[in-house]
């Protein structure tokens, strides 16, 4: 019995230090990576839907039906697209993209496009404008009103087209963004302004992310963060006095 | 409660009778007058498992107030148990098992590291439960058994409790000594995986053989 009575004794002590958890650790920097998270993710959501919209502006004004098609089957494989005067829609089964071009291409002076994001998933309708800025060659001008959702702002953004042709014989194009500006977005439980200090690099080729560019991000209680793009999904941040680098790619991972 | 669960034992279990008329069995050597109705037994388990559904409460949502803390380890300060027995047959036990446990943990500031509050979270389960005695010696017992229950679930800085289905299933377990005795059991369930205490047999006055 006095065996059994120690024994009882010792898993009590045993059982009252076992930590079924590890925990998390101490991240300093993990309010200025929210802040960043919050503006990063809708703009990398905005640089795949330009992908789609200079994809489109070359398919407007392909020349030859065969230079439609294979830009059909490059950017709009699984998507049907419909003209009615001047509108056009691009159809899948999740979205339907309703593009008021005003019968002018996006390469022209005066051109400025009306594009409605309309989900077949949620039913949320979202609208962008985007119009030609004179001042450069491929530099447009891309508002973001109310109505667009979680981000508002105006931004500049540079596009070149590429076709590379390998030894495959396998054509491949490819978008390359260069998004620069100023806009707000709202979080849960916080708004944050963000001005785009170096310009964002996309690359169509590597979707939803930027490889390059620089933000900094003030909250409405005048928390401020700087967030620099270090490569692919990767991003040093320096917040409250503490920098380091996070991977976007694994939500809440600092990078390695 | 305990004369209802008498009722059903008596009710529901062919072999419920006056233990004086029933003849010796294999596996059961006490005598009839050393076998106790009534069992109380205190115990102390470990690494508990629960039956918790998925719900959107779990679906944690961060925001910028929430990046600004972070939790600690998550500690366990055991289990501890009361459980009654009510000997229904030379086999069969029916009782009720009580565990209270509690989990609880820290939260630190992101900003500059320092302690802000601790978190705690306590189960409550209750499971009714059949036992089963494979052997049952004068001194050594040796059992299984079966509980189904609910655990309800209470944290701190949150209104209200969850109830969750709660069950316990324990393949083996012995005990030993006479009126009083030790035991333990490995099993699987809301009491723990490992369970041991100390119990006390008797008989109520007008149940004495």
């Amino acid at each position: 019995m006095k065996r059994f009575l120690l024994s009882t004794v010792l898993l009590w002590s045993a059982t009252g230090c076992v930590v079924s958890d590890p925990g998390e650790t101490f991240q300093p920097t993990r309010p200025g990576y929210y802040l960043f998270r919050q503006s990063y993710e809708p703009l990398c959501d905005i640089a795949d839907d330009l992908r789609d919209v200079f994809a489109f502006a070359r398919y407007y004004v392909a020349s030859t039906e065969e230079e439609r098609e294979k830009l059909h089957d490059a950017f709009f494989y699984s998507k049907r697209i419909t003209r009615n005067g001047n509108t056009w829609r691009i159809i899948d089964s999740w979205m339907e993209v309703e593009i008021a071009t005003g019968g002018l291409p996006l390469q022209a002076e005066e051109a400025h496009w009306t594009i409605n994001y309309n989900s077949n998933y949620d039913k949320q309708k979202r609208t962008l404008t985007i119009g030609r800025d004179t001042s450069a060659a491929d530099r447009y001008t891309l508002l973001l009103s109310e109505n667009f959702g979680t981000l508002t702002g105006r931004f500049s953004v540079e596009t070149t087209f590429a076709t590379q042709v390998p030894e495959s014989g396998i054509r491949t194009f490819t978008v390359k963004l260069s998004i620069a500006g100023e806009g707000h977005a709202t979080a849960h439980d916080v708004g944050i302004d963000f001005t785009i200090r170096t310009p964002l690099r996309y690359d169509s080729s590597a979707a939803h992310a930027f490889t390059a560019g620089a933000m900094r991000l003030i909250t409405d209680g005048k928390d401020t963060a700087e967030a620099v793009l270090e490569g692919y999904d990767i991003v040093k941040i320096e917040y409250n006095g503490h920098q380091a680098s996070w991977n976007c790619s694994y939500y809440w991972f600092p990078a390695e | 409660m305990s004369f209802l669960l008498v009722a059903w034992a008596r009710a529901g279990t062919p072999e419920a009778t006056d233990l004086r008329d029933t003849p010796e069995i294999p596996g059961v050597h006490e005598t009839p007058r050393t076998l106790s109705r009534h069992e109380i037994r205190l115990s102390i388990g470990a690494y508990p498992q629960r039956v918790e559904p998925e719900t959107d409460y779990y679906w944690y949502r961060e925001s910028f107030a929430s990046s600004k803390y972070y939790s600690g380890p998550t500690y366990t300060a055991g289990i501890y148990g009361l459980e009654y027995y009510y000997r229904c047959s030379r086999r069969w036990d029916i009782g009720l098992h009580f565990s209270w446990a509690r989990e609880y943990y820290s939260l630190y500031s992101n900003i500059d590291g320092s302690r802000l509050k601790r978190h705690d979270t306590d189960y409550f389960s209750f499971t009714p439960t059949v036992r089963f005695q494979w052997k049952r010696g004068k001194t050594v017992h040796i059992y299984s058994a079966v509980g189904l229950g609910v655990t309800l679930t209470a944290e701190s800085g949150r209104k209200g409790v969850e109830d969750n289905p709660a069950v316990q299933i324990t393949p083996i377990g012995v005990s030993a000594g006479r009126r009083l005795f030790g035991f333990a059991e490995l099993g699987f369930g809301a009491h723990g995986v490992f369970i041991c205490g100390i119990g006390y047999r008797f008989n109520a006055k007008k149940h004495r053989l």
